[in-house]
């Protein structure tokens, strides 16, 4: 998030200078990713992507552009991601109370928030309340439309009216694995900071690391920043770039002064817009600012301390101190992998020009910018050891978990939809059991004993005041029942996947023989070579124990017996039946979803959520209907292979609810996974030096699993328009077809549909083969199955029929 | 009407407002008081329109000896010497006056013309008057004394028919065309016809002009159908190619290269130019509106920087040119002396008679003229900024000719006042084409060559003047030629980008830095004969969940308290309205001196937007002042005598609200031009509304008023 309008002053105030991209030929450009995507994703892009789910395909389109543009001009990019949020970031994203507050408020006010009102309100709300509310408004209008379309829409989708998506750029967060996973794929520098993104790329600037800063406008907060690119104009080879000596010179502000007013007026570290300035426009907020400080040396800060109102007083008097201090004391990873602050005295800030008129630094004699004072943990978050900073940095975790232990919440915010299902809260609440109270254990077992004493509590935005805290302390401790779980193939080569894994299980005569270790790894008394030596077995190791932990595995850690439990059969017996190795994982989030049993495949969810089939499909056909149901829900995990675009079509809640439930599996899978990943690695199981970062990257990172985000609605709802064409249409393959390439505009985004189309049957008869399974082990119901098989058959006729 | 028109008539009339006139009995009075030159010009205007109009009716004179003429208007002089000279003719004498002979006696001097000298009238009536067509003017006049009228004008509608002279009878009502060209109104129906085609014409529905393979010549075609011989010689409009020329292929070569560098450069990013060019490019995923009509979005800056372009640049402060040099076309553009210079260039690379030539016609000029134009060069060079580098070609060039002769080429690349600044004429024309077009591109590059040491600095340069902002429409052709030949500009300065190979795979790890570490100090150790044992990595619970940290303090405890902060406050205000006192010519309190605050200073004379703001504040009014209604007000208001002079107005206020009200008043206790604001403010908030007008427009009656009554006491 950068200054707010501080952006659209300088150009207007031509203060942004302009260079050819040539200028930068053989340069290391460090890039803010939130701030480059966000340029990339305007507000006009993926406007629908919040309805839809899914990764915005149509920034890889942008960044494929960007980066040939880059080796055009031998530029190396490095690639930096922002990290924990700090506290004022975390109080302003509704960590907390996960977003309830916001998700209340945006069920209000919702009709408020269209693009024309950028009045008060809009300067007030925060931006968690703006991208709800925006959602909100976007089902509503969509329940409208659908609801007046009712009597004339039979079997011709309608695309929506209002977007989903409304000037508040995305979350980088949602899709950062996707993102690293395609850097580490074109062999991308990229590195995820600790805490903000911008601090680290001055830290690499300064230490030459990088030679130019691709960044959001608070890097001018910063003096050792000279200049920095704020834009890319790639059509123009152009790139404008901001010198933050001429700014200040020429605005008359001195930097204490313009820090005053990037804090008041709202920015990355302190998001809130503070009185007096929250009457005012948006997009004048710097500006007003900037007069005031002018024309009568208003100090923002004293104003604070002034302000009559006590309530509002205090609290913009605690933002406004956390934001100068988490200025100040910004921890970075730093070159010799330790995070550690970032004093301003090491950025090379001269001291001279902070102390004169500074609101912060004149304070008492004793304060001197190498004070450090002992609560920044209050300002920034509680410290984490630095291996675990290390494994984020490198993407192997995502970082939620690691802000649910410093800052005692772990957050579970409405989804996509809104999470109105009762199904879907039932499974956030069984979550807690089945994966939080595990990861929770795990993650704090290596690390200082004051996390593992530190109640954490799992907070749902449905239910916040009904806070759960989790059980962080269990004995033995979950790492000691799983420990003796080791897979040692020494294959230096293997590649690690879930078809080998479970390969290798399935190639395994006696499962306890090859996979308990009798004794533990961890100790440094283990010799090098008799601990993990190999991604594969690192991987695997931490795979089998994560299975273990969701009961497809049963190991009795006191006899040291493994054995396979029914759902670990159905699972290892997936290669058995012949499943695709790319369906191995959607399946298996799909069996997890059901081994929850919160909702069965053919259930609907309370309250219904209303179908995008027609009135008229559903009522003349009320079997098929619930063929497609099935059938939709199946395939809203398949993955499309599809170019990137921009999409636009018809969109469909109902399919978009089931999908969430899908994601908050995989999401939780991920998790558990990681971090029985990292509670193996910083027990030292593994050589950790084996491998450099490109190493980790490319070896571990890139080969685990569930970490992409869960696919967009999109396939689904292909086959779900398609079949219902083909009710209307007197069984009319071709109309249907039809139909598909002109509402999903098929020809230039999926270029190969009919291929698409295979696959995904492909994908539906593996599954239902996988449910067959299941329905014989009597673990999930037989009409679920029974319906399954029926909606194959059904779907297998509606594609095969060639009949015009 | 009534008037007089005596030798202070220009003075000006207080009387124009009876076209508009809601109240017939009120006398204007109007005195002798200063009229700025487009009020006096509208008032003669009238004047004018009013003789004009009268000219064929019947005026009643008045001379100075009392003696009443009335008679036909023939015609009136109102740019004479001493006010209208008038012309009647049939004229009578209506009075006599003082005059001692009677009117028989003064009738019988009378002829069919009468002349009056515009000394000797003293009162014009006219009557009759019709200004437009329906009714007419009545006037009475009365005179009071020769310096001052006094008018009472009546307006009767329609009281008496228009001109008997018009045959027709015109309406009053609008008219149609056909009242106009007076056409039958019968209208006749034609018969309709059948389009039959000939038989040579047949043709084929579907076909289209593309399919017809047949060659089509309209010159033949033309001259065999309708025997008209065509003049065209398409080397009227373009260049004639001289295919006999020795080194023709040689050029078709060059322009073939250029061509396909031109085209190989890439449209990398931009679909639409890569589709012009025929590159069938993968589109999927662009929508039509991405791809032709939507701005290009990666960067909202795009259309910020339009904005600013499309803002009239400030204009720049003009820079002393000596009085000797003043007449030079070039001192004003800085885009001739480049084109000179790019003239030059070439000649002194590619001709050598010509070199030789130079140096001696340079040397016909004084030692300080010389100078006068290298300080010019500089003086722009320092203004004119393209941050590209100079191309290794015109380096090397450049090189070579300092090697060989340094006095001819550095004189080659001053400017030469006595060459014409007309490019084409230098080379010799059609023989050598292709080189002078390669010559040209060198030299045009060559100027940023001027400005290498300016291009190192950049810093200091950034922090005065604009930035290079380039228009990206404009920039955009130029930019393709000269991009091939650029290397890095100035955005790292004189270093150039160094990084980029640091190893980041093996730093921001601590496992391996921590190892290096390890095996550093373990060589130290070594080296005491005390070797550490094996290398261990940090477990990860010695890591306190605290930061660390030197004082026992609360980083609260690092900010003022409220009595020091409110204190400190104070003082800044202070300081702030001081330097606002010490710069009492802007308003907004800009150029405020750097050591009072001990911050950089702004740049000296650079045209800020800042500093625009007051001015076009005051230009806000402008385009809603009636022009006419308000002289007296326009009279207090100093810039008022800018008003008929410059015809553009000050460009809009850049930043959008400077300042809401609060800042408005704030900034009218402020010492500023004591009539700028505090008159003007007031108007602002009903301005352009209707009501605000009718008050400004009685108000200016009442200053009218006012003033005459003051003037008659």
């Amino acid at each position: 998030m950068p200054v707010k309008s501080l952006e659209s002053f300088l150009f207007e105030r031509g203060l942004v200078g302009t260079y050819p991209i040539e200028s930068l030929k053989n340069a290391s450009l460090g890039i803010d990713v939130d701030h480059y995507v966000s340029r990339l994703l305007t507000s006009k892009r993926e406007q629908y992507l919040d309805a839809i789910g899914g990764f915005p395909t149509s920034l890889k389109l942008y960044l494929e552009s960007d980066l040939q543009v880059f080796r055009e001009y031998d530029i190396t990019p490095v690639f930096v991601f922002s990290g924990s949020p700090v506290a004022n970031q975390l109080e302003a994203s509704g960590h907390y109370a996960a977003a309830a507050p916001e998700a209340a408020a945006a069920a209000i006010n919702a009709s408020n928030s269209g693009p024309m009102s950028s009045s008060a309100t809009s300067t007030t709300r925060t931006a968690k309340e703006a991208i709800l509310a925006q959602r909100h408004k976007g089902w509503t209008q969509w329940n409208n439309m659908h609801a007046n379309n009712q009597s004339s829409y039979i079997d011709q989708p309608i695309p929506p009216s209002e977007p989903f998506k409304y000037s508040i750029p995305l979350d980088t967060k949602r899709f950062q694995s996707d993102l690293i996973d395609y850097f580490i794929s074109l062999d991308i520098r990229f590195q995820v900071a600790p805490y903000s993104s911008w601090f680290q790329l001055t830290y690499l600037l300064q230490n030459e690391y990088i030679d130019a800063i691709y960044g959001p406008t608070e890097l001018l907060m910063l003096s050792s920043v000279e200049k920095f690119i704020l834009g890319m104009e790639f059509p123009n080879k152009e790139y404008r770039f901001v010198d933050r000596t001429r700014v200040l010179s020429e605005i008359n502000c001195s930097s204490e002064e313009f820090i005053d007013i990037c804090m008041t007026v709202g920015n990355d570290l302190q998001p809130y817009t503070l009185s007096p300035l929250r009457m005012y426009p948006v997009q004048q907020l710097f500006e007003v600012a900037l007069e005031m400080v002018l024309s009568s040396g208003t100090d923002f800060y004293a104003y604070q301390l002034m302000n009559p109102i006590k309530n509002e007083s205090v609290q913009s008097v605690g933002r406004y101190q956390k934001g100068i201090s988490a200025l100040k004391f910004m921890p970075v990873l730093k070159e010799n992998g330790k995070v550690e602050l970032y004093s301003p005295a090491e950025r090379g800030e001269d001291r001279t020009t902070n102390s004169a008129g500074s609101p912060y630094s004149s304070a008492s004699s004793t304060a001197s910018l190498e004070t450090i004072p002992n609560d920044v943990h209050d300002v920034v978050a509680q410290r984490l050891p630095h291996e675990y900073y290390f494994y984020q940095s490198i993407g192997l975790v995502s970082g939620k978990l690691m802000d649910a232990i410093t800052t005692g919440v772990y957050p579970d915010e409405p989804p996509l939809d809104g999470g109105s299902s009762e199904s879907y809260r039932k499974l956030v609440k069984s979550s807690v059991e089945l994966f939080k109270n595990k990861e929770i254990n795990l993650l704090t077992q290596p690390i200082n004993r004051y996390y593992q004493i530190k109640p954490i509590k799992h907070v749902k935005w449905f239910a916040p005041d009904d806070a759960v805290t989790l059980a962080n302390r269990v004995t033995p401790p979950i790492f000691d029942r799983i420990n003796h779980l080791v897979v040692k193939t020494s294959q230096p080569e293997r590649e690690f996947s879930l078809e080998q894994f479970l390969s290798m299980f399935n190639e395994s005569e006696d499962l306890t023989k090859s996979f308990v270790s009798d004794k533990v790894l961890f100790p440094n008394s283990v010799p090098l070579k008799e601990k993990l030596s190999t991604p594969f077995d690192l991987l695997a190791t931490a795979f089998v124990r994560f299975l273990s932990l969701l009961g497809f595995f049963d190991f009795d850690s006191s006899q040291k017996i493994l054995k396979v439990t029914s759902w670990g059969r159905i699972l290892l017996d997936m290669t058995k039946i012949g499943v695709d190795s790319e369906f191995i994982e959607p399946i298996f989030v799909l069996l997890m979803f059901l081994k929850t049993g919160v909702l069965s495949l053919r259930e609907e969810t309370v309250p219904a959520t209303t179908s995008a089939l027609s009135k008229a499909t559903l009522r003349s056909y009320s079997k098929e209907s619930s063929y497609i149901l099935v059938l939709t829900r199946i395939l809203s995990i398949f993955r499309l292979q599809q170019k990137p675009s921009n999409y636009h079509g018809p969109i469909d809640r109902k399919t978009l609810v089931f999908r969430d439930h899908l994601d908050y599996v995989k999401e939780n899978l991920n998790d558990l996974f990681e971090v029985a990943l990292v509670s193996s690695l910083a027990a030292g199981e593994f050589d950790r030096l084996s491998l450099d970062n490109t190493g980790w990257q490319k070896k571990i990172v890139a080969a685990m699993p569930f970490k992409l985000s869960t696919p967009s609605t999109v396939m689904a709802m292909i086959w779900q328009f398609y079949l219902q064409k083909f009710l209307h249409n007197g069984n009319s393959k071709s109309d249907a077809l039809n139909l598909i390439a002109s509402t999903f505009n098929t020809s230039k985004v999926v270029p190969n549909l009919d291929e698409e189309l295979k696959r995904s049957l492909n994908f539906v008869r593996q599954f239902g083969q996988v449910l067959g399974a299941l329905s014989k082990a009597n673990l999930c119901e037989k009409q679920d199955y029974d319906l399954v098989a029926e909606a194959l058959e059904f779907i297998e006729k509606a594609f095969a029929d060639e009949r015009v | 009407m009534k008037g007089t028109y005596g030798g202070k008539r220009r003075e000006g009339n207080g009387n124009s407002n009876n076209g508009v006139n809601r109240n017939p009995n009120a006398n204007i009075h109007s005195g002798a008081f200063y009229e700025t030159e487009e009020t006096t010009k509208t008032f003669n205007d009238r004047l004018n329109y009013l003789l004009a109009t009268s000219i064929s009716t019947e005026a009643t004179v008045t001379v100075t000896t009392g003696v009443k003429y009335s008679g036909v208007l023939a015609a009136c002089n109102p740019e004479g010497p001493n006010g209208v000279d008038v012309v009647l003719k049939f004229p009578k004498v209506v009075d006599k006056g003082f005059a001692t002979s009677s009117i028989d006696q003064l009738t019988s001097h009378l002829k069919e013309n009468l002349v009056i000298k515009g000394e000797d009238v003293a009162e014009l009536q006219l009557h009759g008057v019709n200004f437009s067509g329906e009714g007419k003017v009545d006037k009475e006049a009365k005179e009071e004394n020769e310096q001052k009228a006094e008018a009472k004008v009546e307006f009767k509608t329609s009281s008496k028919p228009a001109a008997p002279t018009t045959e027709r009878k015109i309406k009053s009502e609008f008219k149609t065309d056909t009242d106009i060209s007076g056409a039958n109104t019968v209208i006749k129906e034609r018969e309709l016809e059948k389009w039959v085609p000939d038989d040579h014409e047949t043709f084929d529905l579907n076909e289209s002009l593309e399919d017809n393979t047949a060659s089509w010549n309209q010159f033949a075609v033309n001259e065999e159908k309708f025997g008209i011989t065509s003049t065209f010689d398409e080397h009227l409009y373009t260049t004639r190619i001289n295919k006999n020329d020795p080194n023709y292929s040689h050029r078709v070569k060059e322009a073939d290269r250029i061509a396909k560098e031109i085209e190989s450069q890439g449209a990398s990013g931009n679909v639409h130019l890569a589709e012009e060019r025929g590159i069938i490019v993968d589109d999927s995923g662009v929508d039509e509106e991405d791809k032709y009509s939507g701005v290009d979005r990666r960067g909202d800056e795009l259309l910020a920087a339009l904005k600013l372009n499309a803002k009239s640049n400030p204009p720049k402060a003009k820079k002393y040119v000596p009085p000797t040099l003043r007449s030079q076309p070039h001192n004003a553009d800085p885009a001739i002396i480049s084109s000179k210079a790019a003239v030059i260039e070439p000649q002194a690379t590619h001709s050598k008679e010509h070199k030789n030539h130079e140096p001696a016609a340079e040397g016909g000029h004084s030692h300080s003229r010389k100078k006068n134009q290298l300080d010019e060069l500089k003086e722009f060079s320092e203004k004119f900024k393209v941050p590209y580098d100079m191309p290794e070609e015109v380096k090397a060039m450049l090189k070579k000719n300092n090697e060989n002769s340094p006095k001819a080429s550095q004189a080659a690349l001053k400017v030469n006042p006595s060459l014409p600044p007309k490019p084409t004429s230098t080379p010799p024309t059609n023989a050598s084409s292709s080189s002078s077009s390669k010559g040209a591109r060198a030299g045009r590059d060559l100027t940023p060559s001027a400005n290498k040491v300016e291009l190192r600095k950049p810093p200091t340069r950034m922090s005065q003047g604009h930035t290079p902002v380039h228009s990206p429409s404009s920039g955009r052709h130029t930019n393709i030629s000269r991009r091939r030949n650029i290397s890095q500009g100035s955005f790292f300065g004189s270093k150039g980008p160094l990084a980029s190979k640091k190893d980041f795979s093996k730093n921001f790890n601590m496992f391996i830095k921590g190892k290096e570490a390890f095996e550093q100090s373990n060589a130290v150790a070594k080296s005491k004969s005390n070797a550490a044992s094996v290398f261990v990595i940090e477990k990860p619970y010695f890591t306190a969940p605290t930061w660390f940290s030197n004082v026992e303090q609360s980083y609260k405890t690092l900010f003022p308290d409220e009595h020091t902060a409110i204190q400190r406050s104070q003082m800044k205000m202070q300081q702030r309205s001081m330097s606002a006192m010490s710069s009492p010519g802007s308003p907004h309190m800009m150029g405020v001196p750097g050591m009072m605050m001990g911050m950089p200073m702004g740049p000296n004379g650079s045209p800020n937007p800042y500093m625009m703001a007051p001015s076009a504040n005051a230009g806000m009014y402008m385009p809603f002042q009636p022009p006419a209604f308000y002289p007296p007000v326009m009279q207090m208001m100093p810039m008022g005598d800018e008003r008929g002079g410059s015809g553009t107005p000050p460009p809009q206020n850049p930043g959008s609200p400077l300042g809401g009200p609060s800042f408005m008043n704030a900034g009218l206790g402020g010492p500023m031009p004591p009539f700028n604001y505090s008159a003007a403010v007031p108007f602002q908030p009903v301005m352009g509304s209707r009501s605000f007008r009718q008050g400004f427009q009685n108000q200016s009656y009442q200053n009218h008023h006012n003033r005459h009554r003051a003037h008659d006491r």
